[in-house]
């Protein structure tokens, strides 16, 4: 080898801002010459030989999508909308751990009696409503302004959330109920309540704010319950065809509220 | 006629322009009737905290409706839905708390930006992605979850998700705080370029990055604008209002030691006082009056 590679153009490749075709050049020359492997090893600057190293990685093992974003795309998730769902609060594994335990000690309770039995379906319909509730907004969202001020609409960002929370937490739900022996057609009366209790909590919440709506519904709900049982003749008063019916009615007129007031959940309305 | 950023008259239609606009929180205004036009380049927001920097900025970042006034961004009105929307597509904001999924690692968060940002299509996202975590020297982290970041890398986390989709308008609010001295600089070079073609309003504290970058800038107070003009504007503020003097000087508002030993005195000067250059730090302690003496004391 009786030529070497021009220093001025060794320092340029080492920044990483050479031509092509010259970089093509030195790295054709770098693989014969011991000399100018040398010399660019003291060139290259530690942190972009920390960056190269990192490309390289990256490119040889890439990384794994989280556990729920692998479990969607099981299911013919498309990765983008996963994405979106594993940043929701309240799809997380923490979240559905709590959830058992919550749901454990409820079917745990209706296996007691009538009294347990109120409880379970009390609390039933409270856990899809606290999962839609945790699923977006200013309180439990840290990117939520981030979120707001991208062209995606929020409503979007919202519905596909809340669906998705819906989904698993009404199936968890059912398979609790169906875990008490001798419900029968009471394994299926929270079911409406839950779907009314959801809407209305995510239709109220583009007029207020969804933490206050939210503990307005949960404590409305729990009063009614009580109410009802204590001054009703029949077991489970709240959970017969009126009040059954009453819920659907609620679960359509919020449906059509949400419709309507979408464009609500575009912009902050406090500081 | 239009007051551009570079000072220039254009015809062209400023990127911003604000006409009288107002909020208030409760009690508290936070903005009482703010008039801006802005072109292409870099404006820097000052003011001390509470000044209405952050109100306006989400104004502009069209997460925040004004009670009252004009707000017309890119051309457009952020009050109808499908402008907004054109606004947004041009937009980059970053927030001044900016908050994290923090299981997410550094790639993941600005990807899940970049689907909200309407890239759907996975490999041009991805490379998207690439680019501005690159520009923002972010490169070396992009496995790394954002937990397990230091702060200054997670503010440059922030900032990469704002460039996403080479916005026509930047809004960085507070972009250099928890920043080393060697990220702050890095941050200047690459924001001095990307100004050179676009509108870039950033709000901070560091009078020293405005200096360093802005061609313009906003001093505002009490949610109204107190000056606005070039950071040599703002320094002439404070001229013979700074003298040096070997003690601290008891009429003074505010002095302090220099590394020569000598004391800079800013207030009102006395009668024969050796009077010193004025920096936009003196103009801006002037301009905003005790609170920002409170809270540079």
């Amino acid at each position: 080898m009786s030529w070497h590679a021009d220093s001025a153009l060794m320092e340029t490749y080492a920044l990483g801002v050479l031509d092509q075709a010259h970089a093509s050049s030195i790295e054709a020359h770098l693989l014969r010459c011991e000399r100018c492997r040398d010399s660019i090893a003291h060139l290259l600057g530690r942190s972009r030989l920390d960056g190269l190293w990192a490309g390289i990685e990256e490119r040889l093992d890439p990384a794994r999508p989280s556990v729920i974003e692998r479990v969607l795309a099981l299911f013919g998730v498309p990765d983008h909308v996963a994405r979106l769902l594993a940043a929701t609060p309240s799809l997380r594994l923490s979240w559905f751990a709590a959830l058992a335990v919550a749901l454990g000690f409820a079917a745990g309770a209706a296996r007691a009696g009538r009294l347990g039995v109120l409880l379970f379906l009390l609390v039933a319909p409270l856990i899809p409503l606290a999962g839609v509730a945790a699923a977006y907004g200013p309180a439990v969202d840290p990117t939520y302004e981030v979120a707001l001020a991208a062209p995606m609409r929020s409503f979007r960002l919202l519905m596909i959330r809340a669906m998705a929370v819906l989904v698993t937490s009404t199936a968890l739900v059912g398979l609790a109920a169906m875990a008490v022996p001798h419900l029968g057609w009471m394994a299926a009366a929270w079911l409406l309540p839950s779907l009314g209790l959801s809407t209305a909590n995510l239709a109220l919440s583009s007029y207020w704010s969804p933490h206050r709506v939210t503990a307005g519904l949960v404590a409305a709900w729990a009063t009614a319950v009580v109410l009802s049982e204590r001054l009703s003749s029949v077991h489970y008063a709240a959970f017969h065809a009126a009040p059954q019916a009453v819920f659907a009615i609620v679960a359509a007129v919020s449906i059509l509220t949400l419709a309507r007031r979408r464009e609500a959940f575009d912009m902050r309305r406090r500081a | 006629m239009n007051d551009t950023l570079d000072g220039v008259d254009s015809d062209a239609l400023p990127t911003v322009r604000l006409q009288g606009i107002e909020k208030r929180f409760l009690h508290t205004r936070a903005l009482g009737g703010v008039s801006l036009d802005l072109g292409t380049g870099i404006l820097g927001l000052l003011g001390p905290n509470g000044a209405g920097k952050t109100t306006l900025l989400r104004i502009l970042a069209t997460v925040l409706a004004p009670d009252a006034g004009e707000v017309r961004l890119l051309g457009r009105d952020p009050a109808r839905s499908q402008d907004r929307l054109e606004i947004r597509r041009r937009l980059g904001y970053m927030p001044q708390e900016p908050g994290f999924h923090r299981n997410f690692t550094a790639f993941e968060f600005v990807d899940y930006v970049a689907i909200l940002k309407e890239m759907t299509n996975r490999r041009r996202r991805h490379r998207e992605v690439e680019r501005a975590m690159e520009l923002a020297g972010l490169s070396g982290v992009a496995r790394k979850k954002i937990r397990a970041l230091s702060g200054g890398m997670r503010r440059r986390v922030a900032l990469a998700q704002s460039l996403l989709g080479d916005p026509d308008l930047l809004i960085l609010d507070e972009p250099t705080a928890g920043l080393d001295p060697e990220q702050r600089l890095r941050f200047r070079d690459m924001v001095s370029r990307l100004g050179e073609d676009r509108t870039i309003i950033v709000s901070t504290h560091q009078t020293e990055d405005v200096a360093a970058l802005c061609q313009q800038v906003v001093v505002m107070n009490g949610g109204q604008i107190l000056l606005r003009g070039t950071p040599r504007d703002v320094a002439e503020v404070a001229r013979g209002h700074v003298w040096l003097a070997d003690g601290r000087d008891p009429r003074a508002r505010l002095a302090w030691r220099t590394a020569e030993g000598r004391h800079r005195n800013i207030g009102d000067a006395p009668a024969g006082a050796e009077l010193a250059e004025p920096t936009i730090e003196d103009g801006y302690l002037l301009l905003v009056g005790e609170q920002a003496f409170s809270e540079a004391a």
